[in-house]
């Protein structure tokens, strides 16, 4: 290049990732017009969940994992007592408890989405580096957030017993199932909540998004019976389709220098994608027919590439989750016991379900006594940070002439368009550009 | 509407399993006591900060009571008021969550939600190791920051409402 551009190396860094849950680092490194290096760092120090499960009973696992995550604790327990019960030979794929399940599940959906789409993404489209910047002069977004966000809480707290690490949830049910007038009181919330979501696919759609495209395997849950939430085999658009018990031995977890989690790929594929754009492509028509059709006037097809047009994705699953638990309150019929008995029996148990920001499998081995022998915990973000990173790669090699400072800055909203939850994926981010000369 | 008592919600922050992060929750346990006094609400938060909006909503005034890292010896106690003026807090918490106190308070003043006077204790923190206990440093500042938190408080509650 005449220009001298191919021996210099820009490097691009973010030390502190803002706007995402956890710890964790940016680093682009650039020689010429050739990107040579993108590592999204999770720094965070790991937190030994799966060690710690060991030697515990298996009835604790859901409110041990529950922990690692204040964002998506449901998912935790969820994932967990889907693996325990399979270990014990039972599952509970109908009925009062799995729709109790479905529905404390939804209330995580609209909680997380909802922090995400107005308060951590949208500043990266309306051009703040923050949501206090951003609520300043957009309050009524932020409000709007918050009112969504209130009503998801209450949903977990109702079912739940409270909205932080619910205690209601046990292997086998719950500990009290809640009566019908009781889940009544959450259709005022809902109906208002589900309103506001239709208006967010609106005000999403109108929002600037940069040009791209990604091909990574979408991987997610298939629910013949509605959009992936709580149970359903792992499917792909490469034509994976696989009983959670396989997991194991389709996808391989990979120690890396730069990152305190381990990197999750599909044996002999690579990188894959879960989380909001792997369920709306897969799952386009389980959609309900209000979220399919709020997403068509958004000018969403079946199919939607472009990752950072997740913002839309994810309002369009705030529509659905209100619709989701709407349709649960109106049909729920009490269980006659709250739980279903549990008799632990020497062997192995998975258990994967769709977290707000991607798929979350769980695999223990228990004893006789449901002692846990061994615990191993994949989240969204460890599967999803190879395809986080090619994200990056394209995203940089399509914006080279930027200055280093809005490189950057799409760099970071690229990496948000993924709602990575770095305490989780450590059961922990860091952004670094640079450019060697 | 001076001479009428006023509403205090007084909130123990931190993460009950990372060491010296739980001291809020530890100060919000002993003050149970002050729940049972009219006009005040005292309440433990664990995690995301966003709820602490929920939390003062309606309240004249809140106390906060959090682990600080600012540099000061451990068991430091440090006395912010927030009520004009952004809280020099750290911008996120040694938890990592997405939102923090000091993002709270900024937002709830964006969206003119903030209570009428906001207070904030820190007692600087040492180890915040999973699964560890209190530091002996931290653990000795307990009964300090509590009746410092107990004291702003009820006077409080006793202050004349602004005009």
């Amino acid at each position: 290049m005449s220009d001298g551009r191919a021996s210099r190396t820009r490097t691009i860094r973010t030390d502190y990732l803002a706007r995402v849950e956890g710890e964790g680092a940016m680093y682009v490194e650039l020689e010429g017009d050739e990107v040579r290096d993108v590592k999204l760092r999770i720094y965070e120090p790991p937190r030994f969940f799966e060690a710690l499960l060991r030697g515990r009973a298996f009835t604790e696992a859901p409110d041990i994992t529950s922990r690692i995550c204040g964002i998506c604790p449901i998912a935790y327990q969820m994932s967990a007592v889907r693996a325990m019960e399979d270990a014990c030979g039972i599952a509970i794929d109908s009925g009062p408890i799995r729709d109790l399940r479905r529905l404390i599940y939804c209330g995580e959906w609209i909680e997380s989405h909802s922090l995400h789409v107005y308060l951590l993404h949208a500043p990266d489209f309306l051009g703040y580096p923050g949501f206090v910047e951003m609520a300043r002069d957009h309050p009524l977004i932020a409000q709007q957030g918050l009112q969504m966000k209130k009503a998801g809480n209450t949903v977990m707290t109702l079912v739940g017993g409270r909205e932080i690490h619910p205690v209601n949830v046990r292997v086998g049910g719950f500990y009290r199932a809640p009566s019908r007038r009781e889940l009544r009181t959450l259709v005022e919330p809902l109906e208002r909540a589900r309103d506001t979501a239709l208006a967010t696919v609106r005000w999403a759609a109108e929002l600037p998004f940069p040009d791209a495209r990604n091909e990574p395997e979408l991987v997610a849950l298939d629910d013949p019976g509605g959009y992936p939430i709580d149970l359903g085999r792992i499917v792909s658009d490469r034509g994976l389709d696989i009983a959670p018990a396989d997991f194991d031995s389709h996808v391989v977890e990979e120690q890396v220098e730069h990152s305190n989690a381990l990197h999750a790929r599909m044996r002999a594929r690579g990188s894959y994608l879960t989380g909001p754009l792997a369920r709306y492509n897969l799952a386009f028509e389980h959609l309900s027919e209000l979220a399919q059709a709020a997403a068509r006037e958004a000018g969403l097809g079946p199919t939607c590439r472009n990752p950072f047009q997740s913002i839309i994705v994810r309002a369009v699953e705030l529509v659905q989750a209100c619709d989701d638990a709407l349709g649960i309150i109106s049909g729920y019929e009490e269980p006659d016991r709250p739980a279903v008995e549990v008799t632990p029996r020497r062997a192995v148990g998975h258990g994967a379900t769709e977290a707000p920001r991607g798929m979350l499998y769980h695999r223990y081995e228990i004893d006789t006594d449901g002692t846990i022998l061994a615990a191993t915990i994949v989240p969204p973000t460890s599967q999803n940070q190879l395809a986080i990173e090619a994200d990056l790669r394209g995203v940089v090699q399509r914006n080279l002439g930027l200055p280093d400072e809005e490189l950057k800055l799409i760099c970071e909203q690229a990496i948000r368009n993924h709602d990575p939850c770095i305490s989780c994926a450590t059961h922990f981010l860091e952004i670094f550009i640079s450019e060697r000369s | 509407m001076s001479g009428r008592s006023r509403s205090v919600v007084v909130i123990g922050v931190g993460n009950a399993f990372r060491g010296d992060d739980a001291v809020g929750l530890e100060v919000a346990r002993r003050l149970a006591d002050l729940g049972r006094q009219p006009q005040i609400e005292v309440r433990a938060h664990e995690d995301e900060g966003l709820g602490l909006l929920d939390l003062w909503d309606g309240a004249d005034a809140v106390v906060l009571v959090d682990c600080a890292r600012s540099g000061a010896a451990p068991g430091t106690l440090q006395r912010i008021d927030a009520t004009s003026r952004a809280a020099p807090l750290p911008p996120r918490r040694a938890r990592g969550h997405a939102v923090g106190v000091a993002e709270a308070i900024e937002l709830s003043r964006a969206l003119e939600t903030l209570p009428r006077a906001v207070i904030a204790y820190g007692v600087e923190g040492a180890c915040f190791e999973a699964g560890a206990e209190l530091s002996e440093a931290v653990a000795g500042a307990v009964a300090l920051a509590s009746d410092a938190v107990r004291r702003e408080a009820l006077a409080l509650v006793c202050a004349p409402q602004p005009g």
